[in-house]
């Protein structure tokens, strides 16, 4: 009874994965899960940590002032600090945190080359390369707190769900969303 | 009136206050006019770049020294650079040296000006450890970069967002110091860069 009772949650973790995989059949460069997770092995020193943490803080004190200031964030310069620390010091909420500001620019694309459409869909597998990377990640103990584990799952869910059958799904983040007639 | 240059810091940046009040910084080598040294503050009208035609003042360094140097640094004429996208290469004065786009926004082929440093960009901050001059980025266009409008720029870092961004940081600083004094004509200007697929 115990064990039935987590087999859907088993099941849908691992389509998550199959559908993941097939996405990144095709060589991506910052979505590339395994890339990510050999870097990973590699950049944990505290030189590395202490870098991705001031890149992080800069981020978010970036975010708060584009809220106050601008009304809607620059997502350019939130992408290249969220995606430094991320490859400087690979972890989950940080590979979270760029694979949304990726999605993020998209409206701030000028003249999406060759089409939006296509921009969008090569966003959406990226952040399933890094999102999948961080599931591996945060499973290998590199801690994160429930919260971004449950988001970085969402995510997941949501980027896949889009990329397979081109709808959005409730659970998504604004910035998946935003994009949702893209596909149609 | 008397030609003088910009001295910079070591990230290569002077801070300066225009006649309106703002403070502003100003990149080494900028051309501009001494006017006068008024109060221990050094009066020029900037000749060269984003502020090109505004007066403006700076401290004095010192009772006999200024942040305004002379004589007059030795200019080079404009510089001509090549990108290819395919090899990641880019072809400067200084060699070959690795440089990429984002593939997913990469910048479209073609010539495009290079402008004289508009502000310091303090995403360049996390590579200070290895390049001097990583808050140096020089604007790809015509007119000045407007916030949140996919403007593109040459600069070192490891993360591009549709930039061609130099990925050999150690080497930013000598390719700095060949563009930094270049010079085409109409003073915002230092060269092209032709961005081939």
């Amino acid at each position: 009874m115990e064990q039935s009772k987590y087999l859907p949650k088993f099941f849908s973790f691992v389509f998550i994965l199959f559908v993941s995989q097939c996405a990144l059949a095709q060589p991506l460069d910052l979505g590339d899960s395994k890339s990510i997770l050999a870097l990973a092995s590699t950049l944990q020193g505290l030189e590395n940590k202490t870098k991705a943490n001031r890149l992080m803080d800069k981020m978010k004190k970036r975010m708060e002032k584009n809220k106050s200031q601008i009304k809607e964030h620059d997502w350019s310069p939130l992408t290249k600090l969220a995606c430094e620390a991320a490859i400087i010091n690979p972890r989950p909420d940080r590979l979270l945190a760029c694979a949304k500001a990726e999605i993020g620019r998209i409206t701030q694309i000028h003249n999406p080359q060759p089409s939006l459409e296509n921009v969008y869909i090569n966003q959406l597998k990226r952040a399933v390369g890094m999102l999948s990377a961080a599931l591996v990640l945060q499973e290998r103990g590199i801690s994160t707190d429930a919260t971004i584990v449950q988001e970085i799952k969402d995510d997941l869910t949501c980027a896949v769900t889009i990329l397979t059958t081109g709808v959005s799904i409730s659970l998504c983040h604004s910035v998946y969303s935003q994009h949702k007639d893209t596909l149609k | 009136m008397k030609q003088r240059y910009i001295i910079g810091g070591r990230k290569g940046w002077l801070k300066v206050k225009l006649d309106q009040g703002r403070i502003v910084s100003l990149p080494e080598y900028i051309k501009v006019n001494f006017l006068e040294r008024i109060s221990n503050r050094d009066k020029f009208e900037i000749l060269e770049g984003v502020y090109k035609g505004k007066k403006a003042s700076v401290s004095a360094r010192g009772a006999e020294t200024s942040w305004l140097g002379s004589p007059m640094p030795l200019y080079k004429s404009a510089v001509s650079l090549t990108f290819k996208i395919s090899t990641s290469l880019l072809k400067t004065p200084i060699g070959d040296i690795q440089a990429v786009t984002d593939s997913i926004n990469p910048i479209p082929t073609g010539v495009y000006p290079i402008q004289l440093p508009d502000f310091p960009h303090d995403l360049g901050e996390s590579y200070l450890d290895q390049a001097t001059k990583a808050l140096t980025w020089f604007y790809l266009g015509t007119g000045n970069a407007v916030q949140g409008k996919n403007d593109r720029y040459l600069h070192t870092g490891l993360i591009s967002a549709g930039c061609v961004t130099v990925k050999e940081i150690d080497k930013w600083d000598r390719l700095y110091k060949s563009l930094i004094r270049a010079r085409a004509l109409g003073g915002k200007k230092i060269g092209t860069i032709k961005v081939l697929a």
